[in-house]
């Protein structure tokens, strides 16, 4: 890891200074954040007042109104909680392209490094996961510690996509509630990770798909070429002038399904091309 | 040597020029790259058509070009030229009785003919056409006794001048005579004219005593110019002037006769190239009729044109020898032909038959036989490989 990768990491942190992310609709219950909750807590904003019905907290009981009226009324309030948010970031071998560059692993890198921040600077708890295949070559949990988002850094500053070198057990992504957001090729996408998506949209999380594409897969090389795919090197394809149209028109479509996949999933998606900024993809995103 | 069909060769050319082309594309694998959507370019052969830095197959090729080029230069039918001289001199001699020094004439002869392919025609009354050995032949030229004729020598002149195209890129004729009266006809300026260049004249001295042959013609000329070789015209008219050599009578005529000029010699014609006098010669005796009225007012007869039209009239026959040096003089400055002939302005060049050919041919089929097994033999180690 180079401080200078780490420094140009970091560039992103600043481009989204001020940048907040609500949550999309009431989140669950949880710590005190920013984000509505669907809960009707104890914050000190009052919303309501309710009739007292039978086993209600007999705390909520507004008694000074119950000395004046002789009538039992329960106070309501809003509760505001944090909505806990992962970073899965995908470190597969197709991310290390192009190969001198690795711009499309240094996009997915800045990208969710920038949703750190903003989902840090919203209050809320923050983690990044990257996986490789079915491995987790790296893992910052979810915390709202100070210092989360320099962690995400120096952890992403480190990996080296399609490295398996650094495998930890196998974990269960997904769950109940929070924010996801998956940023990856979606190359080798199976399905799975658009069920869970599925699954955990109905449970009232949000899921966010970030689709990075690098400007070389969008607009190849004119001259021709014998391309192959560096995750199955038995994949080797003649790119000539004939070809490449339909190669344009069978990607093109292919990134028309995934998106599809995803929205019907009740995912928000995004595509990200690596000649885009950063700042920029984050601040659409969190528009979504 | 030259090519009778160049285009033949120049397609030739650019057909081996395209087949090197050619050879410089080649079907090859193209480099190597990663791309990690590969999986969305269609399955395809993975060979392109690439610009190849050196020609591939260098035997086929040179197989190939060698066959092409050869068909071509077979098609083109080379064709080898002899060796040709600058310029061809045909000298036409006069070695007859009208020649003062026949020495005269062999020196300019030879100092005209001096080349290996100059030709020498000496003539009196029949020409001898001598192609070799023309010092030795100058040298025992001799003259003879006959009277020379000027018209067989240049008939025989263009004939040589002819055969003898194929050896000079340009053909000079040449006549060295006195050009006396006796030694010109009626078709001398007919076979003149079929030659498309000026003469080269060299006159040299006649013989003394070729002037003393020169008799004192008899003079038919009444006042009125009615001579009895003369009829009637059917119209009479006037003419403003008379001509006989270099003397031009300038004066109104009335033309009333029109005169036989059936084997005679023209010496006087009117302006308009009507013949108005001529001389019948038959032996020794020479007859010359003139149909000029003679002037009966005004002051015509007293003027020195007159007097001098007079005299050539009653001058001894062929006096007039030096008006027909004067016409061969003509011939030689005519501006309009060039002194020397393009040997190929008078026909195409005799094509000696090449051989070449056929060797260009064979070689070519060869070329090609071997190509074939050339081609064969790559394919069969490709395949091995």
């Amino acid at each position: 890891m180079a401080a200078s990768d780490v420094a140009a990491l970091a560039r992103v942190i600043d481009a989204v200074r001020g940048v907040r992310w609500s949550a999309r609709r009431p989140v669950a219950p949880a710590a005190p954040g920013a984000h509505g909750s669907r809960r009707r807590g104890t914050a000190v904003e009052f919303t309501e007042y309710r009739p007292y019905r039978q086993g209600d907290d007999p705390r909520g009981l507004d008694w000074k109104l119950l000395a004046r009226t002789d009538r039992a009324y329960v106070r309501l309030t809003d509760d505001h909680a944090v909505l806990p948010t992962t970073i899965v970031v995908d470190a597969s071998l197709s991310m290390a392209y192009p190969l001198t560059t690795r711009a499309k692993w240094w996009m997915a890198a800045r990208l969710a490094l920038g949703f750190a921040a903003v989902a840090q600077a919203s209050g809320d708890p923050v983690g990044v996961t990257v996986v490789a295949g079915d491995a987790i070559v790296g893992d910052v949990a979810r915390t709202t510690r100070r210092g989360v988002v320099a962690t995400i850094a120096s952890m992403l500053a480190g990996i080296l996509p399609g490295d398996g070198s650094r495998r930890d057990a196998p974990r269960e992504i997904g769950g109940a509630g929070g924010r996801w957001v998956v940023v990856s090729d979606f190359l080798q996408a199976d399905g799975a990770a658009v069920a869970r998506a599925r699954s955990a949209t109905v449970l009232g999380g949000e899921v966010y798909a970030v689709h990075v594409v690098a400007h070389e897969e969008l607009d190849p090389p004119r001259r021709a070429l014998l391309v192959s795919d560096p995750e199955d090197p038995a994949v080797r394809r003649p790119l000539l002038g004939a070809s490449r149209s339909a190669y344009l028109d069978a990607f093109g479509a292919w990134r028309e399904q995934v998106r599809e996949a995803w929205q019907s999933a009740g995912a928000r998606y995004a595509m990200a091309s690596t000649d885009e900024a950063a700042d920029r993809v984050v601040r659409r995103v969190v528009r979504l | 040597m030259s090519l009778l069909a160049p285009v033949f060769f120049i397609v030739a050319v650019g057909a081996a020029a395209a087949a090197t082309a050619l050879h410089f594309i080649v079907m090859r694998q193209p480099p190597r790259d990663v791309l990690p959507t590969a999986r969305f370019v269609p399955i395809g052969p993975a060979v392109a058509r690439t610009v190849a830095r050196r020609p591939e197959d260098l035997v086929l090729l040179l197989l190939r070009v060698a066959a092409l080029l050869m068909i071509g230069a077979a098609f083109a039918h080379p064709v080898w030229h002899r060796r040709r001289a600058a310029v061809l001199h045909v000298v036409v001699a006069d070695r007859s009785r009208a020649v003062a020094d026949v020495r005269e004439v062999a020196d300019s002869a030879g100092r005209i003919a001096s080349g290996v392919n100059d030709v020498l025609v000496a003539f009196d009354s029949s020409p001898r056409v001598i192609a070799t050995s023309l010092p030795e032949s100058l040298a025992a030229m001799r003259r003879t006794g006959a009277r020379a004729r000027l018209s067989a020598a240049l008939v025989s002149a263009l004939r040589a001048a002819g055969s003898g195209k194929d050896r000079a890129d340009s053909i000079e004729v040449t006549v060295v005579s006195p050009v006396a009266a006796e030694e010109v006809d009626a078709a001398t300026d007919s076979i003149r004219g079929l030659w498309p260049g000026a003469v080269r004249l060299v006159r040299v001295a006649a013989r003394a005593d070729a002037e003393g042959r020169l008799v004192r013609p008899t003079v038919h000329w009444p006042d009125d110019g009615h001579v009895a070789t003369a009829r009637g015209r059917t119209s009479i008219d006037t003419v403003n002037a008379i001509v006989t050599g270099r003397v031009v009578v300038v004066a109104p005529f009335e033309r009333r006769w029109q005169i036989d000029t059936t084997g005679a010699r023209v010496i006087a014609r009117w302006v308009d190239g009507v013949p108005a006098a001529v001389e019948r010669t038959s032996g020794v005796e020479c007859v010359r009729d003139v149909a000029v009225p003679v002037p009966s007012a005004g002051d015509v007869v007293l003027r020195p044109e007159w007097q001098r039209f007079v005299g050539v009239t009653r001058g001894a026959c062929g006096r007039d020898a030096s008006s027909t040096g004067g016409r061969l003089a003509a011939w030689a400055i005519d501006s309009a032909r060039p002194s020397r002939v393009a040997a190929s302005a008078l026909s195409l060049p005799t094509v000696v038959p090449n051989p070449l050919v056929t060797w260009l041919l064979a070689g070519a089929v060869i070329a090609l036989l071997l190509e074939v097994v050339a081609r064969r033999a790559g394919a069969l180690q490709g395949a091995r490989s």
